[in-house]
């Protein structure tokens, strides 16, 4: 069937011949280190740590806010992809 | 805020597992395994009818041999699969129990039985809400207090189906589930509780929880009463019950051997001997060798086999091995070197058998193992503090503590060619949520299809499909112009939710996973609600009955044995004659009229022993009565059985 969604980045590899995702993963790579309210020069040891005293107060299990809930995926977010970038 | 006429209610931790469920409650600054109205502090997973009766736990396994065909266990294996999956198909072979399809396209697995002479249907759903309702009880009967609130437990490596199941079986047994918990998630807490985890620096352990049929490992890493999961693996197949099948058809086939002639068709004869065979395994840890025994097992004949621990390793060596690629894979994911992991925590009966626990100790160069937590009830434990966390019922201690726990597998949706285009990673932290752009594949495209996947392969044909939407009306264009995005969310449960925005309409279309494929409605639901209400009625006045059989039972026991510890000097030879007479009358009544009897009956039948015991000299009364209720333990548990509420 041709109704299956199709993925951007490759078409745009073709016919852009631009990589938008990697500049994206730039700007994200600062944005990430802002969430968890550190500094790029930040170690993966801090990083983690920043990140576990964060969940503590917006952990869904910590806060009923939906706010603090979006704040958390955010976080994790930010975690997950730092973690990647540094280990 | 609950309002202020709400009578106390207690949310509890409940471990249910294939073959046993335990049952814990965090209460005055503390966890409480909760035993059950046996004195058990696990219950078998089992569900039975009777003639008259339905019986749960205890009870059903015990009467196991004489009932075969309307005693069901292993609901875990069934729950969230569908009847064709391989692994129903493999496992309805070994059970005594009938299993049918829904005959839907969900293509559901029915468990049927016979009650009061029709057949009845259940699904694994209920069968599982039955063991619920049971721990839910026990917990009831322990607290003297309604449980409305439950965290439930299940295999980390459980996929998005079988979590929903799980959770919709609580609500059937009347249970707010507050969550859904990783077993060695749930592990890991009671390790960390025990370790008392105030150290800053950041320590990894490794939870192998090998239970009764399913498989899981998990590394964590823990700080400061954080415990977040760096990844888990494990085959939800895989436990006790695998090898006391090997042990199965190693008798079997020695039996045919020795008498040409096969008891497979048996039924009863392969529970019976099925039974022996689970004792040998556990007696295997701890002896060099046993002997499998049952008289007169098929066609009269008498089964007897020796097996050495030897022998037993080698008939399951297959399966302890294959235990090992699931903890390689879980350092891999994890980042982490074997020297990294600061403790072993062995959870789940199977880690009692020495060869697994020699493997996992090779595996790791020679390092001691940690089994100062319970295997049995380390994941009740921890349960039950997570009920307290997710509840806010905890002390200070608890309410600092954070479970980050993660996804066991990769998310995402069907890309053009078939591919599966990954969204959400496995092992990311929950709950989190995943956007990514996807445009058409061909000009003038109206409409998109997003099919949902679970699975690490690469096309999704290998992969297990979740659901399916559709998103509409998306304005004409050439192909690779419009902008939708895809938005995975994933909650503290694991549950999915998985939406489509086209950026130019802002149409929006999307499902909460749960709703979809072989999941139960709502309607089903409320439906089994009103069923199992309808057998808790039956159940309360069986039940009355049945707790009056046991006090009964007790009674003989004690009075059997306060005869048997007086001496001559305390009680006369043709006093203790008459009184033996008299008990084994008793039992005889038990066992024949007994079956018929109610409460009143049985109620009756005790005041006669009393009457027995109260017409015989002060000195004989006074010892046999203080023999009655020797010690605590004793007492207590007599309590239990009494108690009703």
């Amino acid at each position: 069937s041709g109704s299956s969604a199709n993925q951007r980045p490759q078409d745009r590899r073709r016919s852009d011949r631009a990589f938008p995702e990697v500049v994206v993963q730039d700007i994200a790579g600062a944005e990430h280190y802002q969430t968890l309210g550190l500094q790029p020069t930040a170690t993966v040891v801090e990083v983690r740590k920043a990140y576990r005293k964060l969940a503590l107060k917006y952990h869904p299990d910590k806060s009923k806010d939906v706010d603090d809930g979006a704040r958390f995926k955010e976080l994790s977010i930010a975690y997950q992809a730092l973690c990647e970038l540094l280990d | 805020m609950q309002p202020a006429s709400e009578e106390k209610s207690y949310a509890v931790g409940i471990d249910l597992g294939t073959t046993y469920s335990c049952v814990g409650v965090y209460k005055d600054g503390e966890v409480q395994i909760i035993a059950n109205d046996q004195g058990n502090r696990t219950t078998p997973s089992y569900v039975a009818w009777t003639e008259q009766e339905r019986l749960l736990g205890d009870a059903a396994k015990n009467q196991v041999a004489s009932n075969p065909t309307n005693t069901v266990f292993d609901a875990k294996r069934l729950i969230g699969r569908r009847f064709d999956d391989p692994i129903v198909q493999a496992d309805l072979k070994l059970w005594p129990f009938k299993v049918v399809s829904d005959g839907t396209k969900d293509d559901k697995p029915l468990i049927e039985i016979f009650y009061q002479g029709v057949a009845k249907k259940f699904h694994p759903e209920e069968i599982s809400s039955m063991i619920l309702t049971k721990m839910k009880q026990t917990a009831e009967a322990y607290l003297g207090h309604r449980v409305r609130e439950a965290v439930i437990t299940v295999p980390a490596y459980f996929n998005d189906a079988q979590r929903q199941a799980t959770k919709d079986a609580g609500e059937i047994a009347g249970l707010r589930v507050l969550r859904i918990v990783n077993e060695p998630t749930a592990a890991a807490i009671a390790y960390g509780l025990d370790k008392s985890t105030s150290a800053q620096k950041e320590t990894h352990i490794l939870v192998f929880d090998m239970g009764g049929g399913t498989f899981d490992v998990s590394v964590l890493a823990i700080q400061e009463s954080v415990f977040e999961v760096k990844a888990t693996a494990g085959d939800p197949h895989l436990g006790g019950e695998d090898f006391d099948n090997r042990i199965l058809s190693h008798c079997i086939a020695d039996f045919r051997r020795k008498y040409q002639s096969d008891p497979t068709r048996n039924q009863r004869a392969v529970r019976r001997l099925r039974t022996q065979c689970e004792r040998a395994k556990r007696l295997l840890s701890t002896q060099t060798s046993v002997t499998i025994e049952v008289d007169s097992l098929h066609e009269g004949n008498d089964f007897s086999i020796r097996l050495s621990r030897a022998k037993f390793e080698e008939l399951c060596l297959d399966y302890f091995k294959k235990a090992m690629e699931p903890v390689e894979q879980c350092l891999k994911d994890s980042n982490l070197p074997q020297k990294a992991i600061s403790d072993i925590v062995m959870v789940g009966g199977s880690t009692r058998i020495p060869k697994v626990q020699e493997l996992i100790k090779a595996f790791f160069h020679g390092k001691e193992l940690c089994k100062s937590i319970n295997p049995d009830e380390a994941v009740a434990y921890g349960a039950a503090v997570q009920a307290a966390i997710v509840s806010g019922h905890g002390s200070e201690e608890v309410q600092n503590m954070l479970l980050l726990d993660v996804a066991p597998l990769s998310l995402g949706i069907e890309t053009a060619g078939g591919m599966m285009q990954v969204l959400i990673e496995r092992n990311s932290t929950v709950s989190t949520s995943k956007s990514q752009d996807f445009t058409t594949f061909e000009d003038y495209q109206d409409h998109v299809d997003i099919s949902v996947y679970e699975g690490e392969r690469a096309m999704v044909k290998d992969n297990n499909f979740l659901g399916k939407f559709t998103l509409k009306d998306i304005p004409k264009s050439l192909r690779g112009v419009p902008k939708i995005q895809v938005t995975f969310t994933i909650d503290t449960n694991g549950i999915l939710q998985v939406s489509a925005e086209d950026a130019k309409s802002n149409k929006k279309s999307e499902i909460q996973i749960a709703n979809e494929k072989g999941r139960l409605t709502q309607n089903d639901i409320q439906k089994m609600l009103q069923e199992a209400e309808k057998y808790k009625g039956e159940d309360e006045i069986s039940k009355g009955d049945m707790l009056a059989k046991e006090e009964l039972k007790v009674y003989f026991q004690r009075f059997d044995k306060g005869i048997q510890d007086l001496d001559a000097s305390k009680l006369q030879e043709q006093d203790r004659e008459r009184l033996e007479k008299k008990l084994a009358d008793a039992y005889h009544w038990l066992e024949h009229d007994g079956l018929k009897a109610g409460k009143p009956e049985f109620e009756a039948k005790q005041k006669e022993l009393q009457a027995v015991m109260n017409t015989e000299t002060w000195t004989f009364a006074g010892h046999l009565h203080s023999a009655l209720y020797r010690n605590d333990w004793e007492w207590r548990a007599a309590l239990l059985v009494c108690r009703e509420f």
